[in-house]
């Protein structure tokens, strides 16, 4: 992290199992190494996420160093709020810990409380002011049509948070798979106009689910803008 | 955390014994428990970082500096074993009431206005320091007796002017509703306490909010203006008081409470002296509950006045005549 601190994060969002290219629990583990930490909300609304989607999403999210959350459509909204809220917090946590550990021998919960809560305060702080570029890597297969307008109006709220937050943040999109046969599509905003959400609306959900891959592009795609934010206007597919 | 379940703080050393589920959230679950012979309400979690900030929002903020009581006494902050797993809780003083939107039910939609006042007085006490509550829902605002005073709970959405609101409710929520952001001002806790306010005299339904979760923010708020004229057509309650804050009519808390302020005087009026007409209604439970509601203190002196009126008479039948 050279300069201003900054916070990388992926938020996968899903309602099955990958079944196309690379192994997203391999995927997600490279990007932890690389200090980008990824969370995965399953969505459940017709079982197709079933026990092997569960499974999938709790090992993403495990090897990715984020948390997991498996809810019905309609609650995506407040589950991406919290879940990018409470991954932030959970990277900050870790910091601080490594840190406490060196001088105390122990993390925060082995804190007194009225010392934990003070370092509660901190990382709540930071977590308002910190630099955030967040990556959503969206399943548009065919299960998910039914639920498009969820998560586009989900994704939409989640820009109002942190559009509110004090320090600067910048997110993208990769959904997958792509209409004409690619496996991963990356959307950005360009200029200041409009919601990024709003690209979701143009989807048309088809094919496989190959989520290895997509998560791939977005790691890639964070890599990449390292001299963020000074060029984060390029519109790339 | 089983009921009847003893434990200890490690720290502090304070000891409970759990004795019932209050309710539970998405930062932990609430009980209500014994200490010392006090009962106090207990909260518990598995992530402490929630927790922790709650606490220091409630020991800075549940009293006022007059020592006003705006939420529960903070009591402690500490963590336990249960069950062989670590637990942390935050212990504070257990609030005896009813969530607003069960004490509407009960004593009918002419109480809105009267408590959304005093909550107005209590949210207008955190502003004066530079927060606001945030998480504006009924299950957060505890009505204490007949005379509709509330109390917050739940801390853990308070925020300081300025930064984002990080615990909201999505049918309060003025971003969700396209009224404004989600950024802490004075403003976002009106405009929740002006949606509490319309949704109390005419609740939203489940179905109504899933439908609506996959609507753009301005076509809810479309909908949302419908509703409100269905329910100024047909329902009781604040409405026109609301729908002035939705319109940015009213900017600011005070003008709020003087307009709800108005609309509860003349429905006490109303309730007070329409006496015959609520009789008439009743037979149901809602009826009496009703009818002695309205026996305030003009109809406790209307009775005295008859019954010294009654008494003159017989004395003057006794000894007069
Ligand atoms: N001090 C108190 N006294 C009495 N009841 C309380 C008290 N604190 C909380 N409650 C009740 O317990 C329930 C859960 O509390 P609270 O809202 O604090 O939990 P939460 O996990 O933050 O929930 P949510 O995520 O729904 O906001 C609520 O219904 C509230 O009315």
């Amino acid at each position: 992290m050279p300069g201003e601190p900054m916070l990388r994060q992926l938020l996968l969002i899903t309602d099955g199992c990958s079944n196309l290219g690379t192994d997203p629990v391999y995927v997600a583990q490279m990007g932890k190494g690389r200090g980008i930490a990824t969370s995965v909300i399953g969505i459940v609304d017709d079982g197709a996420l079933g026990e092997r989607g569960r499974t999938e999403a709790r090992n993403i999210a495990d090897a990715g160093g984020g948390m997991c959350r498996i809810v019905r459509a309609t609650d995506l909204a407040q589950t991406v709020q919290m879940v990018t809220r409470q991954t932030m917090q959970l990277t900050l946590l870790q910091v601080v810990n490594a840190e406490l550990r060196g001088i105390i021998g122990g993390d925060a919960d082995a804190l007194p409380p009225e010392t934990r809560s003070k370092v509660a305060g901190v990382v709540d702080r930071m977590s308002e002011e910190v630099l955030l570029e967040l990556g959503l890597v969206i399943d548009v297969s065919a299960s998910m049509a039914s639920k498009m307008n969820a998560v586009r109006e989900a994704i939409r709220d989640l820009e109002f948070g942190l559009k509110a937050r004090t320090g600067e943040s910048d997110m993208f999109i990769v959904t997958y798979p792509g209409e004409q046969g690619e496996t991963a599509v990356l959307h950005r905003r360009i200029g200041g106009a409009g919601m990024i959400a709003d690209v979701i609306g143009g989807l048309r959900p088809a094919g496989n689910t190959p989520t290895g891959p997509a998560l791939e592009l977005a790691i890639q795609t964070m890599l990449d803008s390292a001299s963020w934010p000074a060029s984060h206007q390029h519109h790339v597919v | 955390m089983p009921i009847g379940v003893r434990f200890a703080g490690k720290w502090r050393g304070g000891s409970y014994v759990a004795l019932r589920l209050v309710g539970s959230g998405a930062n932990g679950s609430v009980y209500l428990a014994e200490r010392g012979g006090e009962r106090v309400a207990v909260k518990v979690a598995d992530n402490p970082t929630a927790l922790s900030l709650e606490y220091d929002r409630l020991l800075r903020f549940a009293q006022d500096g007059g020592g006003r009581a705006i939420g529960p006494r903070c009591i402690e902050l500490d963590d336990t074993v249960i069950g062989g797993v670590k637990r942390f809780f935050l212990a504070m003083e257990y609030i005896d009431g009813m969530p607003l939107d069960a004490f509407i039910r009960l004593r009918g939609p002419e109480w809105i206005a009267v408590c959304l006042v005093n909550m107005l007085d209590l949210l207008e006490l955190l502003h004066s320091r530079g927060y606001i509550f945030g998480d504006v829902k009924p299950a957060n605002i505890l009505v204490q007796n007949d005379a509709g005073d509330v109390r917050l709970v739940d801390f853990g959405g308070v925020a300081p002017v300025g930064q984002s609101v990080k615990e909201f409710t999505e049918a309060y929520d003025r971003a969700w509703w396209a009224f404004g952001s989600r950024r802490a001002d004075v403003r976002y806790d009106l405009t929740a306490c002006a949606l509490l306010g319309l949704q109390l005299a005419a609740p939203l339904c489940k179905a109504d909010l899933e439908r609506l979760s996959c609507l753009r923010p301005v076509d809810r708020a479309a909908w949302l203006r419908k509703h409100a004229a269905r329910a100024a057509a047909t329902g009781d309650g604040p409405i026109a008081e609301v729908v002035a804050v939705m319109d940015g009519e009213v900017r600011d808390l005070d003008e709020f409470r003087r307009r709800l302020s108005r609309t509860a005087g003349q429905r006490r009026q109303v309730s007070a002296d329409g006496m015959a007409r609520l009789g008439r209604r009743g037979g149901g439970r809602e009826g009496r509950r009703r009818r002695r509601r309205a026996w305030d203190r003009t109809d406790w002196g209307l009775l005295a006045a008859v019954a010294v009126f009654a008494a003159t008479l017989v004395t003057v039948l006794w000894f007069g005549v």
